[in-house]
């Protein structure tokens, strides 16, 4: 599991997850992701390239996301695969976060 | 020349052995054996049944028998040539042996047996003793000295359990500082961070001093590190030309120190040759004197026995650290374990307008997930089941708490508000970190499902050979986002419906190449099963799971829970007329 950030403009931070978000994945990325919820204020979290997704993963990204929003800030989910997206929609995480499949529409949500 | 023969330490965690003779022969060199069987015979050659071989003509064949008693263990003659004796006394009759008995073979005052127990009602403190008697310091002779440090790890080994560590560190100092001549002697141990702190330390007189005021010459040290070798240094203060460095050596105005690093000696023994020669550092023994050049007549061979030695006690006594430590965890695991079993519904009860069947296979010891299944004061049964996100003690505890929170829901509560509160409860203790999906469903004898869901998979529902899902779409998990609501829903069970609860380890289940087991493989499985009796369905879906994932490792919990309404009954619990 790997993390990267990039900035893009009008102030989001893009965090590309890549690998299975399992409980090791989890725990890969849970330091950091917590750091990021800290300090960005537009999340766009790209799932293009998570393959898995478990219940400690979901975990890591609906706390932190929930961590942006109480601040002020806004996250989106970008681009799940269909398995993940499944995931995501069965614990109703969509409704609290939204999750687009086109990055324009994304960015402009967030913006 | 020294002879070092290194005996491999022996971390024996068999509690058994208790007893030992402590084998004294003027021309062998001296040797614990733990009177490991009883009888336990001791005589001239093994081929006669003993235990304990004495190769030496001045003893008889059949020499001594030790045998358990009541009073524990009894000394007999078998026949030894000139008699045994007792602390002096010649042995008539048996006789019951005492900690520290000794005992001479025949005439010659050369032969001769020392008995050692160390039997758990003794207190510390004469262990501590008998320790130190053990290899009580004759100054003077290093080999000596030596061969008692030799002593002191059988000792450490043999007696692990019942000393404290310190006292196993203060006799190892005693003894270096006995070999060396020094003044006083540290035992130091490397920190998590790596760094090198003083443990124990212990002044010739064989007093304890503070750790923390000790202050060894942090650059003697690192030049002992890097040499990977015993490094004596006879003038501190030319050593440290780094006056800021040295400053610690001013002030003590020490004039010489010996640095002996200590290295895991298991390692380097059981390697390969080609094995790197920076072995695992685990600390180092440091002895320094006010009087100038008291170490320059030291062997170096002795300081690199003196080296391993040390590095065998301090590494032993790690290992049974850890093997304590370890033993512990897997206790107190159990415990849980057996805590959690309990909580599973046991010798799951049919009622008369249901049969139930329901497993729960953890992946570890605990486990996340777990099923329940009780009945309401108003007739209708409560099925539940549950699946904590991770896995181990973290989720078993979550789980264990869930099951309690949800039993109080046979005092007539709402599920769904019970579901909220929960939810609430645990948002509001972020901290701990885990979340939930559940699905709890109250079947009514009138074959009315109530159900609240809460991001659970949906059940599904086997009805005359057609499989289908109780709900599509989403609904909150328990305790992951705290404005979550919950809803109930209804629907109505025929007769011979029969419904299955899963958890995600089901679905989730992978072969080697990470497929998952996936809902299709499952709603084909529980198709094949229409018709079968519960058990049989159950046994069918485990099956069927094990064989898509092959030898592949169980990843997460797996929890089936069957649930098979029968025809309705009414009010009173007759049975209704209706053909099934």
């Amino acid at each position: 599991m790997t993390l990267t950030t990039e900035s893009m403009d009008g102030d989001i931070t893009r965090v590309l997850l890549d690998g299975r978000l399992d409980i090791e994945g989890a725990a890969a990325i849970d330091l950091r992701m917590n750091v990021l919820s800290g300090s960005a204020k537009f999340l766009l979290i790209d799932l293009r390239n998570v393959s898995f997704l478990g219940s400690m993963g979901l975990r890591s990204i609906v706390v932190p996301a929930q961590a942006v929003r109480r601040r002020g800030g806004k996250v989106a989910l970008f681009a799940p695969v269909p398995l993940v997206e499944e995931v995501i929609k069965a614990s109703n995480i969509d409704q609290v976060i939204p999750v687009f499949h086109e990055l324009e529409t994304a960015v402009a949500t967030l913006r | 020349m020294v002879e070092f023969s290194h005996s491999k330490p022996m971390l024996n965690l068999a509690p058994a052995v208790h007893a030992y003779l402590e084998v004294m022969f003027s021309h062998l060199p001296r040797q614990l054996v733990p009177i490991s069987k009883l009888p336990f015979f001791i005589g001239r050659g093994s081929e006669n049944g003993n235990h304990l071989n004495l190769d030496d003509l001045r003893i008889s064949r059949k020499c001594i028998a030790i045998s358990a008693v009541p009073e524990g263990l009894r000394i007999e003659d078998q026949g030894q040539v000139g008699g045994i004796f007792v602390n002096g006394k010649q042995l008539t009759e048996g006789r019951t042996l005492f900690e520290g008995d000794s005992i001479r073979l025949g005439m010659d005052d050369g032969c001769h047996l020392v008995f050692r127990s160390s039997s758990e009602s003794r207190p510390i403190d004469d262990r501590r003793a008998e320790l130190s008697n053990l290899v009580a310091a004759k100054a003077g002779d290093s080999q000596l000295e030596l061969n008692r440090l030799t002593l002191l790890l059988e000792a450490t080994s043999l007696l692990h359990s019942q000393l404290p560590l310190e006292s196993i560190f203060s006799s190892m100092l005693d003894h270096a500082i006995v070999i060396t001549r020094a003044d006083r002697g540290m035992l130091l141990e490397r920190d998590a961070s790596g760094t090198l702190q003083v443990k124990v330390a212990r002044s010739r007189e064989r007093i304890n001093l503070a750790p923390e005021t000790m202050n060894p010459s942090r650059t003697v040290l690192r030049q002992a590190i890097e040499q990977q070798t015993a490094v004596i240094n006879e003038d501190l203060q030319l050593a440290d030309f780094n006056v800021q460095a040295a400053n610690s050596v001013v002030l003590q105005f020490l004039r010489s120190a010996v640095v002996v690093p200590l290295y895991n000696v298991h390692r380097r023994n059981d390697a390969p040759a080609q094995w790197p020669a920076h072995d695992e550092l685990l600390g180092a023994v440091y002895l320094d004197s006010r009087r100038t050049a008291p170490f320059s007549a030291l062997d170096r061979q002795i300081l690199d026995a003196l080296g391993a030695q040390a590095a065998s006690i301090l590494d032993n006594t790690r290992l049974m650290q850890h093997e304590r430590e370890r033993q512990r965890l897997e206790q107190e695991l159990s415990i849980a374990r057996q805590i959690q079993q309990a909580l599973v519904p046991q010798g799951l009860q049919d009622y008369p307008h249901l049969a139930i069947t329901g497993i729960h296979r953890p992946c570890q010891e605990v486990g996340g997930d777990y099923f329940d299944v009780f009945p309401l004061p108003d007739g209708r049964i409560a099925i539940l089941i549950a699946d904590v996100a991770g896995k181990g003690l973290g989720a078993a505890l979550l789980a264990t708490m869930l099951q309690g929170a949800l039993s109080g829901m046979t005092l007539g509560a709402e599920p769904a508000k019970v579901f909220e509160h929960l939810n609430r409860f645990l948002c509001e203790r972020a901290v701990v970190g885990r979340y939930a999906t559940m699905f709890f469903g109250l079947l009514d004898p009138d074959g009315t499902l109530e159900f609240v869901r809460a991001g659970h998979p949906s059940p599904l529902l086997l009805r005359q050979g057609e499989v289908s899902e109780l709900y599509h779409g989403g609904s909150f998990p328990i305790g992951l986002l705290e404005p979550a609501s919950y809803t109930a829903s209804r629907i109505q069970l025929e007769p011979d419906d029969t419904l299955l609860l899963f958890t995600d380890g089901v679905t989730e289940a992978e072969d080697k190449e990470r497929n998952l087991f996936g809902r299709i493989r499952l709603m084909d499985t529980l198709v094949r099963h229409s018709g079968c009796a519960l058990d049989t369905l159950q046994s069918g879906i485990l099956s069927a799971v094990q064989g898509f994932t092959e030898a592949v490792t169980q990843s997460d919990d797996i929890t089936l829970l069957a649930v098979r309404y029968r025809r309705p009954v009414d009010a009173v619990g007759t049975v209704a007329k209706h053909s099934t």
